[in-house]
């Protein structure tokens, strides 16, 4: 079957402006080279720090930013250079649940109106306020709450309203956008597992975008990991997490705290050095090259990687794994990352 | 259970604010000890009243909005009842704090230096140079590369990881006794978050200091700390040893935070969610707070305030339900759980 | 720093360029009259408005005269440097004339912008830490009744209650009435003769900077590094006048440096309360008058104020706030 959303060698540079005539004098590389697919009735999550380009990436998909290089097909059909008038129709199949259940809804709006309004759009006949209870009742809200403003509701059931509203027109695909990272942990458990009833009952196709690895793995049927704009690591949720082929899907799966060790921090944790460099001047080759504990691994040195991981940018390809990584010296199991970059960078 | 000596003995502090929709109550009636050595963590969710213990503690909160009762003995002096003067000579100078957002929590109009020379002066008369060059010498402590270029630098020229190491070493300049940390890694990326876990876990140990740890990430609090205090609706519901409190765990609250986390190394079929939503501060449901969102609540759960007993070996909780019970319970809540796993 | 004043200087003179352009223009676009038969007196011939016409320059197209004006501007004319010509109104040269205008409107707005920044950023600041006593309140109704009071009524009252020549209680009348004395005639004449303007110029704009002070330092005081100025055992003044008052106050700098430049085009209802002959009151009469080189002047040096005090502002805002400084 053919995958819903196909997206190849997308890209979007923000250029910078400067000076007296407001030259472009750099780009801010948002997101590059990205390539991959979303196959009907799964969750793709996308998990990377901030600034990796994962919300980018989102709206580039959902048309709310118009792409600089690369294709975005959805059912087949090349909407890359669609015009605002040509996506009308195709806007009830892409919808959004937005991060913060708290400013994505209009305060002087009744829920109805909220979740009625795409009705309106779209010109749907009919009674919307029975379709609006339906919708309410089914995401878990009180359909006598109909003529309630957002203010009245507590932050899980304001997100519950923003994924009604994203339900209204029977969208195909659904982009949640840290759909549960302003919640209470217990609060988040109950959107999480609204947003999977939902795509059991209705076929959803989601994009499920978030920094928090646990909450990604829970939803997701395939996994993408991004840094500095590219995907470094595509596979199934079981085999990214289980057996990360990308040093940087390592560290990021090592850095998150369980609680395993006891209170100590003793277990052997891969804690990289440095900050995320700026995505206006990314480095040569391989992005990760100055933080990578694997490229040190290659050289036996904690000062020098390895000659391509500067120079070429590796690509997206099978690693030893059944997912993709884009390294040049994808990770094998005997690797001891912990082991190359285990100290504090010291202050001289 | 760590055996240094008691810091911090806080004892029935209760933090109200009379608002004209009514008395939101923040905290209520919380007591625990913090000693040497020890990281404390208390974990809850917005509004269970962590966040607002630690600014009573250190007057942080308007004196004329909050009504602060209880008492909080520091080495033996009573924060609560201290004039603002004498408190203010502890602050920053023997409890230090940090706090979540590094920010927003550096002034952005002065040089990073500046501020962390500032802090040295409002302690101790030494001669500028003198307090710059003991500034410059924490900072290459908490892991700043370059940090004499460093200490020149506005914040805004920092990232978030470094901002944080910087509030940090702000906070380990005049060698403190008690380091509060408040939601210290929330606003940062997770391999940052690493960095700093182990930051403070290392300067705990290196120091000899007692950390307070307040966060919401069960996560964050089962990796670093050594007791554990959970709350809700401004009350303690648990308290013990982390690998009491996160190993065997009494309450219910804490039963269904623990369930409903997604992992990391684990996949579950479908996580069990806490019904319903944190209640009001100003209308916290009588008895136990918890009880409209617990499946175990019976007779004397909205009638009876559950007493804050320890249960042996420092775990102490509040609930109704008998040990028995408990152990029944949390048995068959773990199999439907680990039934689930896939 | 030194790159970006040598740019925003190169911006100045643009839009000063752009701005006497357009006020040429206007002058000729729109239906307005003819200067040169107010000048020509009564009834004149067609000769003698000719005569007129050609010794003005107005029989030429307006751009010519706009490049004329522009010569003369850079390299002076007869009366001297900047070439202004002269008015036709009184056929006194401009140049004499804003010389002589000109320090009346700056002792104003200068001596009354002191007065409101003093006056509104106190009582900001007070009423702000003492936010709900009875002192904010009454600072507060001050701001209201300053914001709401209209200019020449306080004036009149003021001259009515303290001026020598005012119908008020006598004991009061220790002030002089209008009018203006200049400075390097007697300086403390020039001072009694100002301190009425000052005030009531300045209770207008004390009002607006007492309230937004007021509201800043309050944002302010909530912003999390005020809390970890006070977690580092900082006493309280310390907090609030060192990180605390240095923020709320940036704000308040732009607007204080774009105040003070339109008042330099002119206070006209202070200045004709007060009977102080600036520029306001002279861009007024220009204007009724179609005395198309005045005109030209007021907004020229309106126009250049606004330009400098805007680049001051920046200037002292890039050294505030040094985000600002490293963009």
């Amino acid at each position: 079957m053919e995958p819903l959303v196909e997206v190849e060698g997308l890209t979007k540079r923000f250029p910078i402006h400067r000076g007296l005539l407001q030259r472009t004098v750099g780009h801010v590389h948002a997101v590059e080279d990205v390539t991959f697919s979303i196959r009907r009735g799964e969750t793709l999550g996308l998990v990377g720090e901030s600034g990796c380009g994962k919300s980018t990436t989102a709206r580039l998909i959902l048309k709310l930013l118009e792409a600089t290089e690369g294709t975005i097909r959805f059912e087949g059909r090349d909407i890359t250079r669609l015009s605002a008038r040509e996506m009308r129709p195709l806007r009830r199949e892409l919808q959004m649940v937005f991060q913060d259940p708290y400013s994505s809804l209009n305060p002087r709006q009744t829920v109805g109106q909220i979740v009625g309004t795409p009705f309106a759009i779209h010109g749907i006949e009919g009674s919307t306020r029975s379709k609006v209870q339906d919708l309410m009742e089914r995401v878990g809200l009180n359909p006598e709450h109909y003529n309630r403003y957002p203010h009245e509701f507590s932050g899980g059931q304001r997100q519950r309203i923003g994924v009604a509203r994203a339900l209204a027109l029977s969208p195909k695909l659904i982009v949640c956008d840290e759909p549960v990272s302003a919640l209470d942990v217990s609060i988040q458990a109950q959107i999480l597992n609204l947003l999977l009833s939902l795509q059991h009952d209705f076929a959803l196709t989601y994009l499920f975008i978030s920094h928090d690895l646990g909450v990604v793995r829970h939803v997701s049927d395939r996994i993408a990991v991004m840094y500095l704009g590219r995907i470094v690591e595509i596979g199934d949720a079981g085999d990214v997490y289980g057996v990360p082929k990308h040093p940087y899907t390592a560290a990021l799966l090592s850095a998150v705290p369980t609680g395993e060790a006891g209170g100590e921090m003793k277990r052997e944790r891969i804690i990289l050095s440095g900050d995320v460099p700026s995505p206006v001047d990314p480095p040569p080759g391989c992005a990760f090259h100055p933080r990578c504990p694997k490229a040190r691994l290659v050289t036996g040195s904690p000062d020098e990687v390895p000659e391509n991981c500067r120079t070429e940018i590796p690509p997206l390809r099978n690693s030893g794994g059944r997912q993709q990584a884009a390294c040049w010296y994808p990770l094998r199991p005997d690797d001891e990352l912990q082991r190359v970059v285990s100290h504090e960078p010291r202050g001289s | 259970m760590p055996d240094g000596e008691v810091l911090l003995d806080v004892s029935g502090l209760s933090v109200r604010f009379p608002t004209s929709d009514g008395v939101v109550n923040a905290v209520d009636d919380l007591s625990f000890q913090v000693r040497r050595g020890e990281t404390f963590g208390i974990v809850g969710e917005s509004g269970s009243g962590k966040s607002v213990t630690n600014l009573a503690l250190l007057g942080l909160l308007n004196r004329r909005a909050a009504n602060i009762e209880g008492t909080a003995l520091f080495k033996g002096r009573d924060l609560l009842t201290m004039p603002p003067g004498e408190l203010r000579r502890i602050r920053g100078k023997e409890i230090a704090m940090i706090f979540q957002d590094p920010f927003a929590c550096l002034h952005p109009m002065y040089r990073v230096g500046d501020q962390l020379v500032e802090a040295i002066r409002a302690h101790e008369r030494v001669p500028r140079r003198q307090a710059a060059e003991r500034a410059i010498e924490v900072l290459a402590a908490v892991g700043i590369p370059k940090p004499r270029e460093r200490f020149r630098d506005y914040p805004h020229q920092y990232s978030g990881g470094m901002r944080q190491r910087a509030m940090i070493a702000m906070a380990l300049l005049l060698n403190p006794d008690v380091l509060i940390a408040d939601e210290p890694t929330t606003a940062l990326d997770v391999t940052v978050q690493a960095q700093i876990l182990e930051l403070i876990d290392r300067v705990k140990k290196e120091f000899d200091i007692a950390v307070v740890l307040i966060t919401h990430d069960l996560g964050v609090v089962a990796e670093v700390a050594q007791t554990v205090m959970v709350m809700y609706a401004g009350r303690a519901m648990e308290q013990g040893p982390r690998q009491q409190v996160f190993g065997k765990p009494l309450h219910p609250y804490t039963w269904g935070l623990l369930e409903s986390i997604p992992h990391v190394d684990q996949k579950v079929s479908r996580l069990v969610p806490i019904e319903g939503a944190p209640p009001s501060l100003i209308f916290v449901p009588p008895g136990c707070p918890f009880h409209p969102r617990c499946p175990h609540r019976f007779g004397p759960c909205d009638q009876k305030r559950p007493e804050f007993r320890d249960r042996g070996g420092g775990h102490a909780e509040a609930c109704h339900l008998s040990a028995d019970e408990k152990r029944t319970l949390w048995a068959e809540r773990q199999e439907r759980f680990t039934r689930a796993a896939v | 720093m030194a790159a970006y004043i040598v740019r925003r200087l190169v911006w100045v003179i643009v839009v000063l360029l752009a701005v006497t352009m357009i006020t040429f223009a206007i002058f000729y676009l729109l239906p307005t009259g003819d200067p040169a038969v107010r000048f020509a007196g009564k009834s004149p011939t067609p000769q003698v408005l000719e005569e007129v016409r050609r010794q003005f320059g107005l029989d030429k197209p307006w751009y010519a005269q706009y490049w004329h004006f522009l010569s003369d501007l850079t390299t002076g004319d007869k009366y001297g440097w900047p070439g202004l010509g002269f008015s036709f109104d009184t056929r006194i040269p401009v140049r004499e004339e804003l010389l002589e205008r000109a320090p009346r409107t700056l002792s104003l707005a200068f001596g009354a912008a002191i007065v409101w920044l003093t006056l509104g950023v106190t009582i900001g600041i007070v009423s702000a830490l003492r936010r709900g006593t009875l002192l904010d309140r009454a600072a507060m109704g001050f701001a209201l009744f300053g914001v709401s009071a209209p200019v020449f009524w306080l004036g009149l009252m003021a001259l009515w209650l303290f001026a020598e020549t005012g119908g008020g209680p006598d004991w009061l009348h220790f002030l002089p009435g209008t009018g203006y004395v200049p400075f390097s005639e007697s300086p403390s004449e020039w001072f009694t003769h100002l301190i009425m303007p000052w005030v009531v110029l300045a209770l207008l704009y004390a009002a607006f900077y007492a309230r937004m002070t007021r509201g800043n330092l309050l944002e302010t005081m909530g912003e999390d590094y005020i809390r970890t100025a006070r977690a580092k055992g900082l006493t309280e003044r310390r907090v609030v006048f060192k990180h605390g008052l240095r923020a709320s106050l940036t704000p308040i700098v732009t607007m204080f440096g774009m105040d003070i430049a339109l008042l330099v085009g002119g206070a006209v209802i202070t200045e004709t309360v007060f009977n102080i002959q600036g520029l306001g009151a002279w861009a007024v009469r220009a204007t009724f008058n179609q005395d198309l080189p005045a005109v030209v002047a007021v907004v020229v040096v309106s126009a250049f104020a606004v330009a400098i005090m805007n680049l001051l502002v920046d200037i002292v805002y890039a050294w505030l706030d040094p985000r600002v400084r490293y963009q």
